[in-house]
């Protein structure tokens, strides 16, 4: 492998990624939108600009003349195969968003019993017989409408992450990685998403869990990506993570958060528990299988 | 397999129908961003019926957007006999037949086929609904947008069930075979619209097919949208994943 090659490489395609979505991401804060109270549907549209990095993707292989490979080592892993009991990583990518969100809930409540409202669902506009639709909703919607986090994808476990593997090693790549990922993300925390405005440590701390959710969740998308040598169980991962499937959380009133948490970032770390737990897990394994531990 | 998935992306024009999704949702971007839902001219305001304001401009646009996604319905339609009919005529079955692949390969690429294209127009429908959404005008308007989108995912099952349904008879029976039952249900289905437009009460249609009996029986049917849309791919991928085995079975007892 030309490691200086391949270096050139990833920059290129860190900094098209990160310029042409932070372009999209401005655009939207400039005009004054924030991710609270202003208009929903422009948050959606501000979402497109997750398929930036599979366009930054494309972009670099065709300016380093990398070849468009769809699968095999050093290719866009967009095959499927669910031989060698593949499939189970599929299952892992529909069902665990759902698991974690749930335990992560459930602390919330263990932790905080008085944020439990068993009305709240009224209060989010949501049908009471809808209620146990919902993980099954937001897994099925998530996989249908996963354009988006194939977006996310394509680009970061599709090219950043098995460059940074070969160049710096997994337990390095993973947490360079996710720091990356996480820091993408920070025009968008600045204005609300994620954490909204009002907390302590205000917009720092915010990036500085976005950094450390992207790193324990990255873990997981990139030992689904390298077990199935394919980026479409990520997608499904990324997308039903994003539609947030819980049962439990219709019953937690956010609204009482600031009362009863010494502040709002709390829930969010509690919430965060599982995803290190299940995060590390994946890390232990990953590292296992390329002989690094 | 990857070959024979290029071979009918080539056979549809796959590269130029790419360009022309492509500039065409830059285009549809920037005519939705000139043209907002927001805009106050009086030329563009009206009344629903029941006394809300809605603007005529998200009205075009989603007419535009609802053209579109019928447009795309009737085109991936198409393609199911297009991309068999090409191998027919230039008898590549036969020479895929005799090349070292799996024996279920041939038609396992045409069901993944039209499965891919019904996903990546999925996305393209979503994006364009994301686009027109977000310049439209509270009210009325979103919520008539809301319920379009939640149309999307049931109408590309219809696709795919169709395409579950002809696949095989193309397969199986023969392009010429398969088109003339086609065209007889197709035909079928014109005669019935006919007979109630020359003899059918038309008056209502009228009087139950407009925007506002439209959006107050999609108000009280939320939850069996709902259920619908959640459930209609789960079965549509079962139901299609059927007929895929059940035409390689037949397939394979013609060989």
């Amino acid at each position: 492998m030309d490691k200086k090659l391949e270096s050139k490489r990833l920059f290129l395609y860190l900094a098209l990624s990160f310029f042409l979505t932070w372009i999209v991401f401005f655009t939207y804060i400039i005009t004054g939108h924030k991710w609270d109270g202003s208009n929903p549907r422009m948050e959606g549209l501000s979402a497109l600009g997750m398929l930036i990095p599979v366009l930054a993707h494309v972009l670099t292989r065709w300016i380093t003349k990398e070849g468009f490979p769809l699968t095999g080592k050093g290719s866009m892993m967009l095959g499927i195969s669910l031989k060698n009991k593949k499939w189970m990583f599929y299952l892992f990518a529909l069902f665990m968003p759902w698991i974690y969100f749930e335990i992560g809930h459930g602390l919330s409540l263990l932790i905080y019993p008085d944020l439990f409202d068993p009305e709240y669902y009224k209060v989010m506009g949501i049908a009471k017989n809808m209620i146990p639709l919902l993980p099954l909703a937001a897994i099925i919607n998530g996989a249908i409408g996963s354009f988006a986090a194939f977006g996310e994808e394509g680009g970061w476990r599709g090219y950043m992450m098995p460059k940074l593997i070969e160049l710096v090693g997994t337990k390095k790549a993973v947490f360079i990685g996710g720091i990356i990922w996480g820091v993408w993300h920070a025009p968008l925390t600045c204005v609300g998403h994620n954490f909204g405005l009002d907390y302590p440590g205000f917009p720092y701390l915010g990036i500085l869990i976005m950094c450390v959710d992207c790193t324990f969740m990255g873990v997981m998308l990139i030992y689904i990506t390298q077990k199935t040598n394919s980026i479409w169980p990520a997608t499904i991962m990324h997308a039903v993570n994003n539609a947030n499937p819980s049962i439990l959380a219709v019953y937690i009133n956010t609204e009482r958060a600031a009362e009863v948490m010494p502040n709002p970032i709390v829930g969010f770390v509690i919430l965060l528990i599982p995803t290190i737990v299940i995060g590390s897990i994946c890390l232990v394994l990953l590292c296992r299988e390329k002989g690094t531990i | 397999m990857g070959g024979l998935l290029y071979k009918d992306f080539v056979s549809i024009n796959g590269k130029k129908l790419v360009w022309i999704l492509i500039i065409g949702t830059v285009l549809f971007f920037g005519l939705r961003v000139a043209f907002p839902g927001t805009m106050n001219q009086e030329a563009f305001l009206t009344m629903t019926e029941d006394g809300q304001e809605m603007n005529l401009l998200d009205y075009l646009f989603f007419s535009i957007f609802a053209c579109c996604i019928i447009g795309i319905l009737g085109l991936v339609n198409g393609w199911v006999a297009k991309i068999v009919d090409g191998d027919t005529k230039n008898k590549i079955r036969g020479y895929i037949s005799s090349l070292p692949l799996e024996k279920n390969a041939y038609i396992a690429s045409k069901y993944l086929f039209i499965a891919i294209s019904a996903y990546v127009f999925l996305s393209f429908e979503m994006m364009w609904g994301v686009i027109c959404n977000a310049f439209c005008r509270e009210g009325v308007s979103s919520e008539l947008m809301a319920a379009i989108c939640s149309f999307i995912p049931p109408l590309i099952c219809l696709v795919l069930l169709s395409a579950a349904i002809e696949l095989p008879l193309f397969i199986l029976l023969g392009v010429q075979k398969a088109k003339l039952i086609k065209i007889a249900v197709v035909m079928g289905i014109g005669f019935v619209i006919v007979g109630f437009l020359l003899f059918g009460n038309l008056n209502w249609i009228s009087e139950n097919f407009n925007i506002l009996t439209f959006m107050n029986w999609y108000e009280t049917h939320t939850f069996e949208v709902a259920f619908l849309t959640i459930l209609s791919p789960v079965i549509t991928l079962a139901l299609y994943y059927v007929s895929y085995r059940i035409t390689c079975f037949f397939s394979n007892q013609e060989v």
